[in-house]
């Protein structure tokens, strides 16, 4: 169950405060569903006037803050600065958007990422090549030592056997 | 716009006679620095030149959108100044012209600006943009990038803070 106010007088200045302090002291920036309930409470709310008083007070103030003269030929310099600027569609493209100046700056890094898995991949095929080579040396090597040592064999057995056969004919 | 997107020296110009004294003195109430009010001025309208094709007339106002471009080249130099050397308003503003000449009122703007120069960065352009820009409550939360009512609520913290320094002062 809502609750009624107890004092719609405080109630209403409380309205108008909230209301001067997001609209400022210039009526015709109210709301006009505001403005004019504000216009009935101000012309029976001293506490309403002084309050507008106040907030008319502050903007006379702030009219009369921060202002300074343009300084002379600024137009002119701004118009020829923008004539001497070279348009580089390019440099535009990627410097409009953080984005794209980001994605610009991981393109060496995208870049070394490839060139660096393919030089492993190039050194781990040339020690799988280097192995099977090494590999292939031995099997060979081995293959002449069994060769020779078959050749060995080969020789005294035959030797031997001839040998003996000879030595021992002869002895 | 349309013209300036399309390279038009004549259209710029224009543009920049139309908008050049709003977009100065917004930057000079921002910075309070005379050299880089007028610099950020000219960076403001050369983002202007060179990405007019990129404003889209349906999603924002143009005076929206200039202001929020200033806005965001101003938040980009005073980062830059503050890490460089502490800003000091006092300083800066006492090489400023005083129309003013009697005391009473050269001691409320006094103490006016050091009250403002007091606010946080976000309630300051507020203030700036609805009071000395004349933009609509609408067209301000744009250009901070908050909702309305965040707006709204900015704009009353200031005006109850500076009214209470006023109050105070008198």
């Amino acid at each position: 169950m809502p609750t009624e106010p107890t004092n719609d007088v405080a109630f209403a200045e409380a309205d108008f405060e909230a209301l001067l302090d997001r609209h400022g002291a210039k009526r015709e920036r109210w709301p006009d569903a505001e403005r004019a309930l504000a216009a009935t409470l101000l012309a029976t709310s001293t506490a309403a006037q002084r309050l507008l008083a106040e907030a008319q007070a502050l903007e006379d103030a702030l009219d009369a803050w921060g202002r300074a003269p343009q300084p002379f030929g600024l137009a002119t310099r701004v118009v020829a600065n923008a004539q001497a600027h070279v348009f580089n569609p390019w440099r535009e493209w990627f410097t409009t958007k953080p984005w794209r100046t980001a994605s610009a700056a991981c393109v060496p890094l995208l870049v070394g990422f490839v060139f660096g898995s393919t030089a492993a991949n190039t050194d781990f095929d040339l020690e799988d090549a280097a192995f099977q080579t090494l590999e292939e040396s031995v099997l060979v090597a081995f293959a002449d030592d069994a060769l020779a040592d078959f050749a060995l064999l080969d020789g005294p057995i035959e030797g031997g056997e001839n040998g003996s056969g000879e030595n021992g004919g002869e002895s | 716009m349309a013209a300036v997107a399309k390279r038009s020296e004549g259209a710029f110009a224009v543009l920049v006679e139309r908008h050049l004294p709003a977009i100065h003195a917004f930057n000079y109430r921002l910075t309070r620095n005379a050299d880089d009010a007028a610099d950020l001025a000219q960076e403001t309208f050369l983002r202007v030149w060179s990405g007019a094709a990129t404003w889209r007339p349906g999603r924002v106002r143009f005076t929206t959108w200039l202001h929020r471009i200033a806005r965001n080249l101003c938040i980009d130099a005073h980062r830059r100044r503050r890490d460089a050397t502490p800003v000091d308003f006092d300083a800066l503003e006492s090489g400023e012209p005083k129309p003013e000449s009697a005391p009473e009122q050269s001691a409320v703007r006094q103490a006016l600006d050091a009250a403002i120069a007091a606010l946080p960065e976000r309630q300051r352009t507020a203030l700036v943009l609805c009071h000395h820009q004349g933009m609509r409550n609408r067209d301000a939360a744009v250009v901070l990038n908050v909702s309305v009512d965040a707006l709204e609520s900015l704009l009353a913290r200031a005006r109850r803070t500076l009214r209470q320094q006023l109050r105070d002062y008198r």
